[in-house]
């Protein structure tokens, strides 16, 4: 080739190389278009939603005909329509329009006089998954892991008195369930027809038996079971199934999370599992408020139709972003953490709480380290992604128990079932739910240690019946925190008790009627500086 | 003697005395502090690697280079202050090294008309810029996308010309020189780039003349373009 040809072929693939990324730098963006009323739009709520959504809505006490189940108005779209590139999307609940456009565009949207505000989109979310071990056949300390997932949240009770999530309906969002029909851990959700609906947000289409396998992962982990070894809890639980994450994608996540949210709503879900985090590539960590983000603010709006949400805590406990992302920060949902087995406390990279405006986050905890239903076997696998699905099982087998109570209801019942309750820290929460609780098996709670004052130090003193049991196991650490007087922690530790005088404290150090709280051996006592 | 008993002594009480382990502990307030550190806080520095070509003709017809082969290497450490968060300015040091390979045509003069099978003139300078940075779009503590516009200075530190031949036994010549003495010490110019994040398009341009005005080469090219890494999240 010649020297002059060779020339204007690297400058033409170096114009071309400068032109998409100059195109991807400056490309439209999408925004979420908000609208001022719906005034005049009518509402069938028995033609829009499920039976079950019904049922809910009115077991909650919640109006049929709440305004922001309306449809978006037609001549508001239309009118959009005619000055932006596309449309993607719409929200009732928001009463909103997902649009493609320009600056330009949006500055022209703006001056109508029925467009409240205009967001743009968010976009790079995490899954909050860590990493996979591809091993298929599993060793003996995996099989110790599978069996401890759920009998740590107290199983056997569950199945004793004939619990498995039956009648609860539970939405999925995650990134793609490929094999999902075929995964012999998921066959009796199949056989059982209980696979209710299925929709890919990311094409609008009902296939969602592709993309990556998280999303059966997840699933198994809710109601799988395999060679009669449950892998969740829920395994009587009925499933809906939604696509909502495309990784290549970086606008649609927030989008798709926000319309498979009220899909999930008109399709009679009792609970969500989610497994969506956004973090550092929009917000910063002290707007992890709860009120900041779209996707918090619709994880509330779901929790006031009557849905109980659970969303993963997040990966970040080991980087610098370290708390919780959202929606995980928001109020009304349950965030989840996950604890190492091997230690049976915070694994390093469960992201710790509390909000920004200081409430407790994450709200209980589960293992972080699990045994899931892949595409062609069992692997181990951790993230909080996993931690969530546990507990969204634990709570469809709870609320199964409990029917007369509202989401909200089975929060806190759900939050005081925690292994620590009414102890907590911003890296557990609450603790493991624990099944005993809700089965009226738990046992009688007896003091195992006392706070004796001499001179100016509080000491924490184990009862000798209660150390000279203790066996050395990681059941028997002594968790601590200290309290301000907001109720907020300052501080807290988790420390071996290898000695009955196991904590000494300078009550000189802390006052303003600040606390110190201890918990060993299901027990938990207060002492006030 | 007595000493080493008394640390064992030391030793050996502390392990009785802090028995009780602390296996996990977490300060809260240490945790919520707001750091003025972070890509979209107040202070942010990283260090990054590039690597362009040497693009744009050479002055003159003596000068001639092949694109291509000829290219720039960086190794260098940024600083960005933020101002607002749409505008931010900085600084940037770097070593970066100029490689041209001369064209072997017969109207090559640079450094004279002799022809080989290859030669190169090869430049590492020490580098001081100077930006404005204008980012574009929402972001939270995340670099998001911009556009850099500033000025650079180079210092060259070490220059050389290296030249290689086969000669009639079949055996190769290497010849280098260093200390090239037709060459100016500085250089300055401006330079722009947009970036996605940690994924930077970069474009120099040297204003200042590489070679000494008392030697009549052609200059070279004066453009480069190239693709730059920041090691950041």
């Amino acid at each position: 080739m010649k020297n002059s040809n060779l020339k204007i072929l690297s400058k033409a693939l170096l114009f071309a190389f400068l032109l998409s990324f100059c195109q991807s730098l400056f490309a439209q963006n999408k925004y979420w278009v908000f609208f001022t009323d719906k005034d005049g739009e009518s509402f069938n709520p028995y033609e829009y939603f499920d039976i079950k959504a019904i049922d809910r809505r009115i077991q909650n006490g919640i109006s049929l005909y709440d305004k922001t189940d309306f449809p978006v108005k037609e001549e508001y779209i239309n009118k959009i329509s005619e000055k932006v590139d596309s449309i993607s999307n719409h929200s009732r609940w928001f009463n909103a329009l997902a649009v493609y456009a320009s600056e330009n565009q949006i500055q022209e949207i703006q001056s109508f006089p029925f467009v409240k505000n205009v967001e743009q989109m968010n976009y790079y979310p995490v899954l909050a998954y860590y990493q996979a071990d591809f091993d298929t056949t599993l060793k003996s300390n995996q099989l110790k892991i599978l069996n401890r997932q759920t009998e740590t949240m107290g199983r056997k009770y569950f199945e004793a008195n004939g619990i498995d999530g039956k009648g609860i309906r539970i939405a999925v969002f995650d990134g793609g369930f490929p094999s999902f029909t075929e995964n012999p851990a998921l066959a009796h959700i199949i056989k059982e027809k209980r696979l209710i609906k299925t929709w890919d947000f990311t094409r609008n289409k009902e296939n969602v038996f592709h993309g990556v396998s998280h999303g059966v992962m997840v699933t198994s982990c809710i109601g799988g079971i395999i060679n009669g070894k449950k892998i969740g809890l829920a395994t009587g639980a009925e499933f809906l199934l939604a696509k909502t994450e495309v990784r290549t994608e970086p606008f649609s996540e927030e989008e798709n999370w926000l319309a498979a949210v009220e899909w999930a709503d008109k399709n009679g879900a009792d609970i969500i599992n989610s497994s969506l985090g956004y973090i550092h590539q929009r917000y910063f960590p002290e707007q992890m408020d709860g009120k900041k983000s779209l996707v918090s603010r619709a994880a509330n709006l779901a929790a006031k139709k009557g849905i109980l949400v659970i969303n993963a805590a997040g990966n970040e406990g080991s980087s610098k972003w370290k708390i919780i992302g959202a929606p995980a920060d928001a109020d009304s949902i349950i965030s989840v953490g996950g604890i190492n087995p091997s230690t049976n406390y915070h694994t390093s990279f469960s992201s710790y709480g509390p909000t920004a405006d200081k409430r407790l986050k994450p709200n209980v905890c589960a293992f972080g380290h699990v045994i899931a239903a892949g595409k062609k076997g069992l692997k181990s696998t951790q993230g909080t992604s996993f931690s969530s699905p546990l507990v969204a099982g634990f709570a469809a087998c709870a609320w199964q128990m409990n029917r007369d109570k509202n989401n909200m209801e089975m929060f806190s019942e759900i939050q005081k079932s925690g292994n620590l309750y009414p102890y907590f820290d911003y890296a557990h929460g609450y603790g493991v739910p624990q099944a005993k609780y809700f089965t009226g098996d738990n046992a009688e709670i007896l003091p195992t240690f006392d706070f004796i004052e001499e001179d100016s130090f509080v000491k924490v003193v184990i009862k000798d019946k209660f150390f000279k049991n203790n066996n050395f196991d990681n059941s028997s650490v002594l968790y601590y925190n200290i309290q301000n007087k907001n109720g907020c922690l300052e501080k807290y530790f988790i420390i071996s008790v290898d000695e009955s005088e196991v904590l000494k404290i300078n009550i000189n150090d802390y006052n303003d009627g600040k606390k110190l709280n201890v918990h060993y051996l299901n027990y938990t006592e207060t002492f006030e500086f | 003697m007595k000493k080493i008993k008394l640390t064992l002594i030391a030793i050996f009480i502390a392990t009785f005395s802090f028995g009780q382990e602390v296996l996990f502990e977490e300060d809260v307030l240490a945790d919520t502090l707001i750091s003025k550190k972070g890509p979209n806080r107040k202070h942010f520095y990283h260090f990054f690697i590039s690597y362009g070509f040497i693009a744009g003709e050479s002055e003159g017809a003596g000068s001639d280079i092949s694109y291509g082969l000829s290219n720039n290497v960086e190794f260098g450490f940024r600083y960005k202050l933020k101002v607002c968060n749409f505008y931010s300015i900085g600084c940037q040091a770097l070593i970066n090294t100029d490689v041209f390979h001369l064209k072997q045509l017969d109207s090559k003069t640079l450094p004279d008309t002799t022809q080989y099978d290859k030669e190169k003139l090869t430049n590492d300078n020490l580098s001081f810029g100077v930006y404005n940075r204008f980012n574009f779009g929402k972001r939270g503590n995340y670099i998001g996308n911009f556009l850099d516009v500033g000025a650079y200075g180079d210092w060259r530190f070490y220059s050389k010309h290296c030249v290689k031949d086969k000669i009639s036994t079949g055996e190769m010549v290497k010849i280098s020189t260093t200390h090239l003495n037709y060459l100016e010490d500085f250089n300055y110019g401006v330079y722009a780039q947009i970036g996605i994040n940690r994924y930077v398009v970069y474009a120099k341009y040297r204003l200042s003349d590489i070679f000494l005005s008392t030697y009549s080469y052609s200059e070279l090219p004066r453009i480069t373009v190239g693709l730059q890494i920041g090691f950041h999240k």
